[in-house]
Parts: C-alpha cells; structure tokens; sequence
C-alpha cells in the first residue's frame, strides 16, 4: 500500500515525518516524475542506520535475541526515543531500562542486565583515564572521612543474573559453562583495552557506595552490612592496584557527589 | 598548487589501527567522522595522538546539518571545536544536507531544494561555524537521489555562490557527483564540468573517492547507493583524472566506511590515486 500526501511544497517537517512512517510514503514537495521509491532510500537508510547504531552497541545481546527480534526491538526503540545529539556513541544508554519494560523481551530476564554491561563496556572505552595520586600520597588523607575520586571508566553492574559469564559465553567457544548465580562486574580500562571483573556482594557493595559519593568509612559500613567476610584492606588494595583511585577529597563537609560516575 | 595538493589520504578505522601505527605506510593523511571522536576520551583519542605524530588528520563532520532549518547546535559547534583544538587537522569538512530536525537527529544526510532561500541559510551556518572554528571549512556535495520542485539553482552554482559568500571551499565527493548524475539521469562528466565551471579557481580542498552499490529500479533503469562499501569504480577514476586534468592535484581521499577491506586493499586504491595525482604536475 501506499500512501498519498496531498502536495502541499517541500518541509523538512514533512520530509522527517515521511522518514518514520511504517509504510512506503511521499513527502510532498518532490520534483515532477521523482520514482516513488527514492524517497524510500531516506526512509530506510534512517531507520536501519540507527538500529544498526543500536546492533554495534549491543552485540552480545543481539546474539542472544537473535538478529530478527533485535531489530525489531531497536526499531522500536528508535521510534520512541530518536537521539538528541550527533553523537551516536551516547545513544541507546537509556536501553537497558527500554528493554525492561519491553514485554516480548520478558522471557530473556537477563537481557536488560547485558544490555547494561555493554553500556558500561562502551563508557569505559571512551572514558578519560585521569592521572592518580600515589599510594603514599593518598595513605596521607584520613580516608575514613574522605571521598574518593575514581577513573571515570569505573563503572558496576550489580545483577541477580550471571551477566559476565553470558557475556564471556558469546567472546570465545571455550568458554566455562554458565554457573547460574547472581554476579556483580566491574568494568574498567587498562592501557588500551577494556576489561570486566567479576567482584564479591560486599566489594560489589563497597564499589557502589564509592561510586555513589559515600565516604570510604560509609562505603566500609556498606560493604560490611551487605555480606560477611569483608575485607577491607583488600578491597582498598584492589582499586589501587587497578590504578582506580585518581585521588582522596578529604574532609567531613565535602558536599555532594564526588565522581559523576553512576552505579551502572 | 599548495604544499598539500599531492597528498593522498584513507579514511581511519580503528581495524586498521596496527598496520598504521607506528609503520612507515604510503599514506599521508587519515581522515575520521568528527562525531566517532566526541567522546570525552579513552582509547579512540589515544589512537589518535598515536597516529597524528606520523599522519596528518582531516576531520569530517557528519552531524552539524548546515542545510537544517533548526538554528545551529551550539553544543555540537563546540564539541568540534574542541576536538579541532585537540587534535590539529589541516582540514575540516561538513556536508550540504540537513540530518537533524525540531531537535532530533535523524543520522542520514538528507537532502534540500537549492534556492536563494535555503542558499541564505546554508550560508549563515558555514558562517557560524568558520566563525565557531576560527578558520574555514570544506563543504562536500552531497549523494543524491531525488530532486525538489521548489529547485531553482544547479548545485555547481549553489556551492559556487556558497563559496563566495563565505569563503568556504568545497570537498568534491567525485562518487557523489557519479551517484547524483546517475540518479538524476545527466552525464555524470556532465555535472563535473559544470561543477569544476562554476567553482571559483582553488576552491576545491579535497576530492573524496569510493564505492557505490548499483540497485536495478522497476522501470529497468539503473541507480546507485553511496554506499562507502565497495572498491572506487573505474567510472569514478575516470572522473578523477577528469578532475584532475581540470583543476590539477588536490588532497585525495579514498572513503571506504562499510564492509572496511583488509589494509592492502585499501592501499592499493590510495597507490592508484597517487599514480594519477602524480601526473598532473606532482612531479
């Protein structure tokens, strides 16, 4: 079928209309004797471009919903939050919540905690990577009080799922049999790659408190309120030895939030 | 001719990040889509200050919608401006569409009707943004695929008078001028002459080069996708020496941004434009 619009002269209003109807269309405004279907070279190029935006974002998901479902879900997602900016590589953050909500993708339970992984893979890889505070430096702050300042490639998923080893489950064939327990990752950057780490519940629990602004001491009594058998000390060791800890905001009156960094 | 006519460039991809680093390749400039690099950091700008010690860089801007009727994004304005700042092109190119509306970014570029109105507009942004960037830009014709009844100006004279109005040049997409001809049932070496006539002398800065698919239409006839996945057909060299024969060497750049070939591949088309660039007095 196709549709007519009456003629009423070329809008780019009617032109990006006409690039989002669900059938072949023409906008008005075209030259005389235009063939019907080189409008449709916009309509899809507009389409299929932002859902394979969405598809290089999110591979590991698309493997899991298969590619049919995946563009359909995209496209549907398209059509209810078009990007704002330019800058593709900030589109599809707010997918892992669409996906939540998304009632065909209700028997994957898992698949908006992936689709968050990949989220944090995708922000660590395009992270600053700022330069720390020595170690002796930092053991120079009275870090119970203090905030710190972590790399901005930081960031957590904390889920009732086995979200990293599904994700290593679609990296490599010889990949360990999925262990279907609740896991909580860490995503980060060294030098040039990314990399993800599964962590405990309470460092899980400490890393959010950190990311959420909470003094190290609150973060400790996080940690410590979340599960037995938290370590602090190693805890602390191993942000350092990640080189995570960019540097300690001392202080009792620090207001706010130290680190833009979400719990993600 | 400048110290820059000769220079022959590929498009970046981050698959061709090991044979470039760090290895003497034949290739003189990298060029990448300015929004790719808009990130507030990490890996992708690394690459870049690795790669930029040995390479020059050119910056191609696919998001600013210089022909939308939307008042330009100056938060975008900015962020190329900063990532011009950061990493030194000696070129800076946009394109002759629109690609956002009523805020939204809709990642095509998209064409408009040429007419003393949308000319005024279109000016007024490359303006804005010479202004923005402090210095002057390139502005490439677009691949097109319909016209507009509303049309009253031939694209060589709208971005003849686009030129002299704000001092900008023009980035000749050599395969675009293919595509759009093709499309629009003209010569294809027709529309080049008429380009390379209207054009004031020393306004194109860059010829970009690349593949297009062909799609057979209902009526039999044939049409091209500017696809960027395909190697640079013989009709588009052929329009390149024509090019050159006209204008003399200019910066070229092989375009290739989908189903990216291995590296030889590519540096075998960029060794072909070099060969012809060479003799049109690249000596």
């Amino acid at each position: 079928m196709r549709l007519t619009v009456p003629d009423e002269g070329f809008t780019q209003a009617g032109f990006a209309a006409a690039l989002f109807k669900a059938q072949p269309v023409v906008p008005p405004g075209l030259a005389a004797g235009t063939p019907a279907h080189r409008f449709e070279v916009y309509r899809r190029n507009v389409q299929a471009g932002l859902a394979r935006a969405l598809e290089a974002r999110f591979p590991v998901v698309q493997a899991l919903v298969g590619a049919e479902f995946f563009t359909a879900m995209a496209r549907e997602f398209v059509t209810r939050q078009l990007p704002t900016s330019p800058v593709l590589l900030e589109y599809g953050r707010a997918m892992p919540d669409f996906i939540r909500g998304f009632a065909p993708a209700a028997g994957v339970p898992y698949l908006a905690d992936v689709a968050a992984f990949e989220v944090a893979r995708g922000e660590a890889w395009h992270a600053q990577s700022l330069p720390v505070t020595a170690p002796a430096e930092l053991q120079r702050t009275c870090l119970t009080d203090a905030r710190l300042l972590l790399q901005p490639a930081l960031g957590l998923v904390r889920s009732p799922f086995p979200v990293l080893a599904i994700w290593a489950h679609h990296q490599r064939a010889d990949a360990p049999p999925i262990d279907w327990q609740p896991q909580s990752v860490a995503v980060h950057r060294q030098g040039g790659e990314v990399v993800q780490e599964a962590v405990a519940p309470p460092e899980a629990a400490f890393l959010a408190a950190l990311l959420a602004g909470e003094t190290v001491g609150g973060a400790f009594h996080s940690a410590r309120h979340a599960a037995a058998g938290f370590d602090a000390t190693a805890a602390f060791a191993w942000l350092l030895a990640r080189d995570l800890v960019v540097a300690a905001v001392p202080g009792i009156h620090q207001q706010g939030k130290q680190n833009d960094a979400t719990d993600r | 001719m400048s110290p820059t006519s000769c220079l022959i460039g590929v498009g970046f991809k981050p698959t061709h990040f090991a044979p470039l680093a760090g290895k003497c390749q034949p290739i003189d400039f990298l060029e990448i889509h300015a929004e790719n690099y808009m990130g507030p950091g990490g890996v992708p700008h690394s690459q870049l200050d690795e790669l930029a010690a040995q390479y020059a860089l050119s910056v191609h801007g696919v998001g600013l919608s210089l022909g939308g009727e939307d008042v330009p994004d100056r938060a975008h304005l900015a962020r190329l401006r900063a990532l011009c700042a950061r990493h030194a092109p000696f070129l800076v190119s946009e394109h002759l569409a629109w690609s956002s509306h009523g805020g939204m970014f809709l990642n095509d570029l998209l064409p408009l009707p040429y007419t003393p109105a949308t000319l005024a507009r279109v000016a007024n942004n490359v303006d804005e943004l010479q202004a923005s960037l402090g210095r002057g830009i390139l502005v490439e014709n677009p691949a097109r695929y319909l016209a507009f009844a509303e049309s009253t100006i031939p694209e060589p004279a709208f971005l003849a008078e686009l030129c002299r109005r704000t001092g900008c040049g023009v980035l000749l997409d050599i395969t675009n001028v293919l595509v759009s001809a093709t499309n629009l049932r003209e010569p294809a070496s027709r529309l080049l002459d008429d380009m390379l006539a209207a054009l004031p002398p020393g306004t194109v800065g860059e010829i970009h080069l690349s593949g297009p698919e062909s799609v057979i239409e209902p009526d039999g006839a044939t049409m091209l996708l500017d696809t960027h996945g395909a190697p640079t057909p013989e009709a588009a060299w052929l329009l390149y020496r024509r090019a050159l024969a006209g204008i003399g060497p200019v910066p070229t750049l092989l375009e290739w941004d989908n189903d990216v070939p291995d590296w030889e591949v590519l540096l075998a088309e960029a060794a072909r434009a070099r060969q012809l660039s060479a003799t049109v007095r690249c000596g």
